[in-house]
């Protein structure tokens, strides 16, 4: 009864059972015969154990040798399990885990083998991990977008690498990234590296509104607008040649807001056939508006930022020619005295009955050259007082010193300040805005000029000096004022700290911001023998000045 | 004795304004002589002939207030016209203060410039003139003798011989000797005329009373 039993269940097993006496094959089921799909029991059990295996396991070591391995540990210990690769009659190879007990019988090694098909959990293991790390890349893309933000890459860069990260993720899908003009009805090209460059254009400046497409449209309501066939939809209406030109059909447009909730611009999701999304699609949306809305904040944040940075430089330069305001009084009327005084002898000379016309042409010979003079001065001014956006170009550093030099000459006159200066010739240039670099150092001569104020007239001594060091480019404006304590020197920066009596106590908070924004330093130091230094340094460029 | 030419010195940092002025100047036919600072003007001799001084009032080094007051002190003072780009208030305040002709801002009106240049030039003329009366009446004084200085002093305050002669304790006789050498000697044309002389010279009676 229990023999007949036995029988019953090796016959009707699921898992592939062989029996085999001493490396030979003496029995299996029928599951064994379909698994490795041989043609009946008999060919089975006609075969050599080495036939049912490829030569080469996974790990590398040939099939038999491991075998061998198997079957001792399976006698020393009874039973053991391992997984394998077996092949079948028609040569594809299979996973299996193979279960192995030795069974002591009449002297004889019996093995009692029972292969169970793994296939299925194997895929299903591959599957997984395939999955986990494609996760991780698309985790990682996400950090790398997000990187890029925050060291600054322009917004078309971020944008164009976040669209090719989601777009990355899902088979045939093209994506776009469309931002909301400033006054809030037009579309703007964000970043679209894959759309049509015709598709592209058409839309970037197109208005928005309640069937304007699915991103205009999106963008008006302030919510996802999904549409499955663009050739029937009827917010394709108006753009409808324009899909079929560009061969999208399905469109899913979902809007980007400020963490305040307003709208920014739209995430689309293109397919080229007609279609509607799936959940994995909905979570790629949610990431990439969610980055996309924290890029283009950024990117708004930091050009206001840049906005109210360049106007509050622009006020401190009219404020500092404001204190010039009477030495360029007296520069723009030396010229103009001497223009109006001999244009009026002219005029005497003219009246006269006999004209001395080599006199009268070497008078207005002065009169033009003065009046060079004074439109030269008057230019030179007006490139301070006008505003503009800072602009980097290459610079030389001591030709920089000298406008300055040139613009305060007259303040030093009247303040009975000596002006010497140590510039260093053949200076490697330095990248900056030339403007707001002569802002800087006008500011640190002026204060300079101020702190000397109470120095003795034949000790007021300010030194303008321009080294190369170290791979950067410094310039230092010393003085013989009443000095800084080291310990102090870092409070001058801060802003509204001040000592003049009419002084904002912005001027060396904004040229450290503007110093700093071409990558540079600048600080404070003790004059040894009385006064201050403020020196600046700016990274050397290793591009030469045209 | 025919005087030299009087000149304009300009002293002024700036070459085109200095070059205008010697125009202008050269217009009333004058001359010029032009420094560059206040420093280099200090170094050259005094002009010899009236002139008038034409100073920025800010320059380099030296300013042309400074060179005011030097001037003033020195051995030959001159009428000074300040020409500024921008001046103050103060500034003119204390330049007028301190004797100038005239304070102008540049740009100005030729015709002002001439006529101060012009009324420099004659209150230089003047003092030169007075000074040279006064070199003269004072040598002729260092050529009197005590005594004679003492009768000069007395007549000039008003005295009567009578009371001379008492004050001296000598006779009215020999005071009139005294008296005509003195008139004589200082080429003097009247009592008016030596009082006047007493007053640039600043002579007063010297107290050699003697008690009655």
């Amino acid at each position: 009864m229990i023999g007949a039993n036995l029988q019953l269940v090796f016959e009707r097993s699921p898992d592939a059972i062989l029996l085999l006496d001493d490396g030979v094959l003496i029995d299996c089921n029928q599951a064994a015969v379909d698994m490795l799909r041989a043609a009946g029991k008999e060919e089975l059990l006609s075969l050599s154990p080495s036939d049912l295996s490829p030569p080469i396991q996974l790990d590398g070591t040939p099939s038999w040798i491991r075998a061998q391995r198997m079957n001792a540990v399976a006698v020393e210990r009874g039973s053991h399990r391992f997984e394998w690769v077996a092949s079948r009659r028609d040569g594809s190879e299979f996973p299996v885990e193979v279960s192995l007990t030795a069974i002591p019988f009449q002297e004889r090694k019996i093995l009692y083998v029972v292969w169970r098909d793994i296939s299925r959990r194997k895929e299903a293991e591959q599957e997984l991990w395939k999955a986990h790390r494609a996760e991780d890349e698309f985790r990682a893309g996400q950090g790398h977008v997000l990187e890029m933000i925050a060291k600054g890459a322009t917004l078309s860069d971020v944008l164009a690498s976040l669209v090719t990260l989601i777009e990355a993720q899902s088979e045939g899908m093209v994506c776009s990234v469309l931002q909301l003009s400033e006054d809030g009805k037009h579309i703007r090209h964000g970043a679209a590296p894959n759309l049509p460059e015709i598709y592209v254009q058409a839309v970037n400046g197109a208005p928005i509104g309640p069937k304007n497409g699915s991103c205009g449209t999106a963008m008006y309501r302030g919510q996802p607008v999904i549409v499955t066939d663009m050739l029937t939809d009827p917010l394709w209406e108006d753009y409808r040649e324009l899909a079929k030109l560009s061969g999208l059909r399905a469109c899913w447009s979902t809007p980007i807001f400020t963490g305040k909730g307003k709208v920014l611009g739209s995430f689309a999701m293109y397919y080229r056939q007609p279609q509607a999304p799936t959940g994995s699609e909905a979570r790629l949306t949610e990431v990439a508006t969610h980055i996309a809305g924290i890029a283009i904040e950024h990117e708004r944040a930091q050009n206001e930022l840049q906005h109210t940075r360049s106007e509050l430089a622009h006020v401190a330069r009219v404020t500092t020619m404001g204190e010039l305001a009477a030495s360029i009084a007296h520069e723009v009327n030396q010229p103009l005295g001497a223009i109006v005084g001999n244009a009026d002898i002219c005029l005497n000379w003219l009246q006269q009955d006999e004209v001395d016309l080599n006199q009268v042409a070497e008078a207005l010979r002065d009169i033009a050259a003065d009046g060079h003079r004074a439109s030269q001065i008057i230019s030179r001014i007006r490139s301070l007082v006008k505003k503009h956006v800072p602009e980097k170009s290459l610079l030389n550093l001591s030709d920089v010193a000298r406008d300055v030099i040139g613009l305060v000459g007259h303040e030093a006159q009247r303040k009975q300040v000596a002006i010497s200066s140590q510039l260093g010739d053949s200076l490697p240039a330095v990248e900056a805005d030339r403007v707001q670099l002569q802002q800087v150092l006008l500011n640190l001569v002026m204060n300079g000029m101020e702190a000397m104020h109470e120095t003795d007239a034949n000790k007021r001594q300010l030194t303008l000096q321009t080294v190369m060091s170290n791979g950067s480019v410094l310039a230092a404006v010393s003085d013989r004022g009443m000095g800084i304590e080291s310990a102090k020197a870092e409070q001058l920066f801060k802003p509204f700290h001040t000592t003049k009596a009419n002084g904002m106590g912005m001027g060396l908070a904004i040229s450290r911001s503007i110093i700093e924004s071409f990558g540079g330093k600048l600080w404070a130091e003790a004059n040894a023998g009385g006064g201050a230094i403020f020196t600046f340094s700016l990274p050397a460029s290793s591009q030469e000045i045209q | 004795m025919t005087e030299k030419p009087p000149v304009v010195i300009v002293v002024d940092d700036d070459v085109s304004f200095r070059n205008f002025l010697s125009r202008l100047v050269s217009t009333i036919g004058l001359k010029t002589v032009p420094f560059e600072s206040a420093e280099a003007f200090l170094a050259a001799p005094p002009p010899d002939s009236a002139a008038c001084l034409v100073l920025d009032v800010q320059m380099p080094g030296l300013s042309g207030l400074d060179l005011q007051r030097r001037v003033a002190h020195g051995s030959r003072p001159l009428p000074i016209i300040f020409t500024t780009g921008h001046g103050d208030i103060p500034m003119t305040v204390e330049a007028m203060k301190a004797g100038a002709v005239g304070f102008f801002s540049k740009p100005f009106r030729n015709q002002d410039m001439i006529d101060a240049i012009k009324e420099g030039i004659a209150r230089d003329r003047e003092m030169r003139q007075q000074l040279d009366e006064l070199a003269e009446i004072q040598a002729r004084y260092d050529s009197l003798t005590s005594r004679e200085r003492e009768v000069f002093a007395l007549v000039t305050e008003g005295s009567l011989n009578k009371q001379i002669a008492h004050q001296l304790g000598t006779s009215e006789r020999t005071i009139k000797a005294h008296r005509s050498q003195v008139v004589l000697k200082m080429k003097a044309d009247s009592v008016a005329d030596l009082v006047r002389m007493a007053d640039r010279l600043k002579i007063r009676p010297q107290i050699t009373q003697k008690s009655a």
